[in-house]
């Protein structure tokens, strides 16, 4: 009798405990409109914020905007798992077709490009002078892995390498990478702060440490490839009035002036 | 629900036991969700499929690997130390205790940035470690080093905590037995804080197999050489989701093997 | 012959003993928590490392810091029980019994052939695979002297061997070792904290406080001349240090005066039997010249058969007496009663 008076009073208090949480939560649900969820590929972590500055001179209309910096392969994979931001970036076609196929975004467009360049640490600025130093064999590498947009790129510019000037090129450069990273940001980084002697990423992300003592081997034209970013507005999204402003805001003159500041190149 | 309070306090004792049946209940069931999760993902088909898989084994490999070093270097480095602690008094003591407890407040991430510049090619230790032909970062070592940093305290709180609870005056009389020091240390310390041990060894093994943070700054992901359990669910989580829940079962049960076996030759002992 | 002088000293605690045990003989130490008795025997056993002195049986020196020399514990022929028997929880009773000939490394034969003998003497016949940690108080006593007495010592140090055991195996115990003590020409030092137990399991006993002795002797010499109050106290008779008056019967000490029979000339103790005091409820009217006033502060039994009690009593100068139960009964006095002591100066022994 007793247990089962305890049993009893635990669970009316239970019940009535997880009411209260799921009052909560649908307030915080309802609460605010005026909010943007942004998701978008590391490599655009320094245009963003600066882009949204310049929209927000233009049009205060006191919208909150938040960022997701990652890998395009992690936030595609997070949408899919249920996060609802309002706009997604992706560095490459692939995630942007993955998302859009599973029907969770409106129609994608095009709107940057950038390319790829070889980086080299500060501590072995002097002992690699042209690309053909790359392949002396007594350095670290450290490049994205495959599913990474830029991961992508950097095997098919290192194939049209091997087109270039030879598979050993290509070999020696691969037999010298020691992390395959998880987003271009971390392959940066470690080149930047030393810990990794090179590595393979955007030129625009080469342009973010240039003054930390960083320095970039280019990649001829031939083998460099384009790298298109597109954006989309998610369908879920309950913010698509001032998602589809600040996407606007994208193509005007102002936005593109900002890209060519960071390096990127306009469509 | 039996008690040896059950029947003392009487009626005002019903709505606090109440009370903490709830709490205790929601704390139960929060941490049994992951658990949950993992089950409702499981499906054996997909599971042994992805078991087939080169670069699961791989990352098995890796982990069991290095996670078997740190375990050992552990041990024979730590009992030592535990011993000192222990049984000796010293300058610095007070603060050697705290630095030890520091892998238990830091964050992992941070104490793999922290390593990850102290072996940094920039660094005057990188460069001392480059030039004896020693290369830590992205290597297995690194792991090792990691895990190190991670799992020690475990075992030696644990080890050092039992060992403080030995009766001294059973070490004084072994050694008014006639009994040396190695011989004191072999028949009667050891045997006395042995459980303190097997458990501190199992912690710790769990620990640093399911160790991620800090691997994924200084060891870097290389599959086959640096690429953990731990981390190999990371990355294939975004492109295989399957093979990560075929990682994450290999790696729950690899972590509780050890425990299982050990509870289940001590209940046979008794 | 057992002989030592050991000098030691750490944080505030002074030690400084001179001690010879004769073969086959028994010293029990006794003092008071603090007075260094458990030093003094680690200090022996070589647990602990005396500042000066030398430890030596006959002629043989085991240790003498003067010319360098310093046995480990392994080279010297002493057994030590612990106060609290320490047996290894963790081990059997065998396992414990023969530990430390293992350690010595005797053959099996050996080994099987003592632990045959005190298996037996010991009565641990049906415990030996037991774990010792389910012994009882008195079976873990037995063990722990055992398996110190089974290295063969030529001294053994027992630490308030008898502490928490009934009489029987107190009794048994004692046999046991004196057993041994015979057929292995075994010196004996016992410490304890109950003047009883060292009156009756010592030749020689030996009276420490502080890191010394005050006095040492057989225990005739103790009890019919102490020689510090201390030692009196503990014993449980009335001594006081104190001097003659010139020209009267009368000893004064710090605490009062006491009158005593005939002029005394250089006697410095008064020594009065507690038998010889007698208690009254209300100021007695005989013709004892010496009546004290004063309060009980303890009535305490004198023996463990009940049959005899002490009573403490705060008169100037405190004294003690000895009743029997009975009597105490009948006189139907508790602690905080106001009393009267008498004696005859007849009683007064000064020396």
């Amino acid at each position: 009798m007793h247990l089962r008076q305890e049993i009893l009073k635990s669970v009316l208090l239970l019940a009535f405990m997880s009411l209260i949480f799921v009052y909560m939560g649908f307030k915080q649900a309802f609460a605010e409109n005026s909010r943007l969820s942004i998701f978008a590929a590391a490599s655009l972590i320094d245009l963003l914020p600066k882009a949204l500055e310049s929209y927000k001179k233009h049009q205060d209309n006191g919208v909150e905007v938040t960022f997701n910096f990652q890998g395009s392969q992690n936030l595609a994979f997070q949408i899919g798992q249920g996060a609802s931001p309002d706009i997604f970036f992706s560095a490459d076609e692939r995630w942007m077709t993955y998302v859009s196929k599973k029907g969770w975004v409106f129609e994608p467009k095009a709107f940057l490009a950038n390319s790829l360049v070889f980086v080299l640490s500060p501590n072995i600025a002097g002992h690699v002078k042209s690309l053909m130093d790359l392949q002396k064999n007594d350095l670290s590498f450290a490049i994205a892995h495959s599913s990474v947009p830029v991961g992508g790129y950097t095997k098919k510019v290192l194939d049209n390498l091997s087109g270039l000037y030879g598979k050993k090129f290509t070999k020696a450069v691969r037999d010298q990478v020691v992390t395959y990273e998880d987003s271009v940001r971390n392959v940066i980084l470690k080149v930047t702060y030393g810990s990794v002697d090179a590595g393979i990423v955007y030129k625009t992300d080469y342009l973010s440490v240039k003054d930390k003592g960083v320095l970039a081997i280019e990649i001829p034209k031939q083998a460099n490839i384009k790298a298109y970013y597109y954006v989309a507005i998610l369908k879920r999204s309950d913010s698509l009035n001032e998602a589809k402003s600040f996407i606007n805001f994208l193509s005007s003159k102002e936005a593109n002036g900002i890209f060519k500041e960071f390096g990127f190149e306009s469509i | 629900m039996n008690s040896l309070l059950s029947h003392t306090f009487g009626k005002s004792a019903s709505y606090t036991v109440a009370i903490f049946c709830t709490c205790g209940l929601i704390l139960l069931l929060l941490m049994l969700l992951p658990l949950f999760g993992l089950i409702i993902g499981f499906h054996p088909k997909l599971f042994l499929a992805s078991l087939q898989k080169f670069v699961v084994w791989q990352a098995f490999l890796v982990s069991i690997k290095t996670t078997l070093i740190s375990v050992l270097i552990i041990l024979l480095f730590g009992f030592p130390l535990s011993y000192l602690l222990s049984f000796y008094n010293f300058l610095g003591k007070g603060t050697i205790l705290t630095l030890l407890e520091l892998p238990l407040v830091f964050p992992p991430i941070v104490g793999g940035l922290g390593l990850l510049i102290f072996f940094g090619r920039g660094s005057t230790f990188g460069i001392f470690f480059k030039n004896i032909g020693i290369n830590v970062p992205f290597t297995p070592l690194a792991l090792v080093f990691v895990q190190i940093f991670i799992a020690a305290p475990f075992f030696i709180f644990t080890v050092k905590s039992a060992m403080d609870q030995v009766d001294r005056e059973c070490l004084l009389a072994s050694a008014s037995l006639k009994a040396s020091l190695p011989a004191t240390l072999l028949f009667v310390l050891i045997p006395m804080v042995f459980p303190a041990i097997l458990s501190g060894l199992t912690a710790s093994f769990a620990k640093a197999l399911g160790e991620l943070g800090a691997s994924l700054i200084f060891a870097g992901n290389f599959p086959g050489v640096t690429q953990s359990m731990p981390l190999a669910i990371y990355i294939i989580l975004q492109s295989n989701f399957d093979d990560a829940i075929a990682l994450s079962m290999l790696l729950v049960v690899t972590a509780f093997l050890p425990l299982s076996l050990l509870k289940l030759t001590i209940t046979r002992k008794k | 012959m057992f002989k030592c002088k050991l000098g030691f000293l750490r944080d505030n605690f002074k030690l400084d003993v001179k001690l010879s045990l004769p073969r086959q003989k028994t010293l029990a130490v006794i003092g008071e928590n603090g007075s260094g008795k458990t030093t003094l025997v680690w200090l022996i056993m070589g647990l602990l490392k005396p500042n000066t002195g030398f430890i030596a049986i006959d002629n043989e020196f085991y240790v003498d810091l003067a010319r360098g020399i310093y046995s480990p514990i392994k080279k010297r022929p002493f057994g030590l029980v612990f106060q609290h028997y320490s047996l290894f929880s963790h081990l059997s009773v065998r396992e414990n019994l023969i530990f430390g000939l293992k350690r010595l490394r005797l053959s099996k034969k050996e080994i099987e052939h003592r632990s045959c003998i005190f298996t037996e003497r010991f009565g641990l016949k049906d415990l030996l695979h037991r774990p010792s940690s389910t012994l009882s108080g008195g079976q873990k006593q037995r063990l722990a002297i055992a398996r110190t007495l089974i290295l063969k010592p030529k001294l053994m140090l027992l630490d308030e061997p008898f502490a928490a055991i009934d009489q029987q195996t107190k009794t048994e115990l004692m046999s046991s070792l004196n057993y041994f003590r015979d057929d292995m020409s075994l010196m004996t030092i016992i410490i304890t904290h109950n003047f009883l137990e060292a009156l009756t399991l010592g030749d020689m006993i030996a009276v420490m406080d502080s890191g010394i002795l005050l006095e040492v002797g057989t225990k005739e010499e103790l009890l019919s001349r102490p020689k510090t109050e201390y030692v009196a106290h503990l014993i449980g008779l009335n001594l006081f240090k104190g001097s003659p008056a010139q020209n009267a019967p009368i000893f004064h000490t710090d605490l009062g005066s006491i009158v005593t029979a005939g002029i005394a000339k250089n006697k410095h103790y008064a020594l009065i039997n507690p038998r010889e005091i007698t208690i009254h409820l209300k100021r007695p009217d005989s013709s004892a010249l010496n009546v004290l006033e004063g309060y009980i502060t303890n009535i305490s039994p004198l023996d463990h058969r009940g049959e005899l009690v002490r009573i403490s009593i705060s008169s100037s100068p405190p004294v003690v007496s000895e009743l029997t139960t009975i009597s105490a009964n009948a006189l139907n006095i508790t602690v905080g009663q106001k009393v009267f002591a008498s004696f005859k100066a007849a009683s007064v022994n000064l020396y």
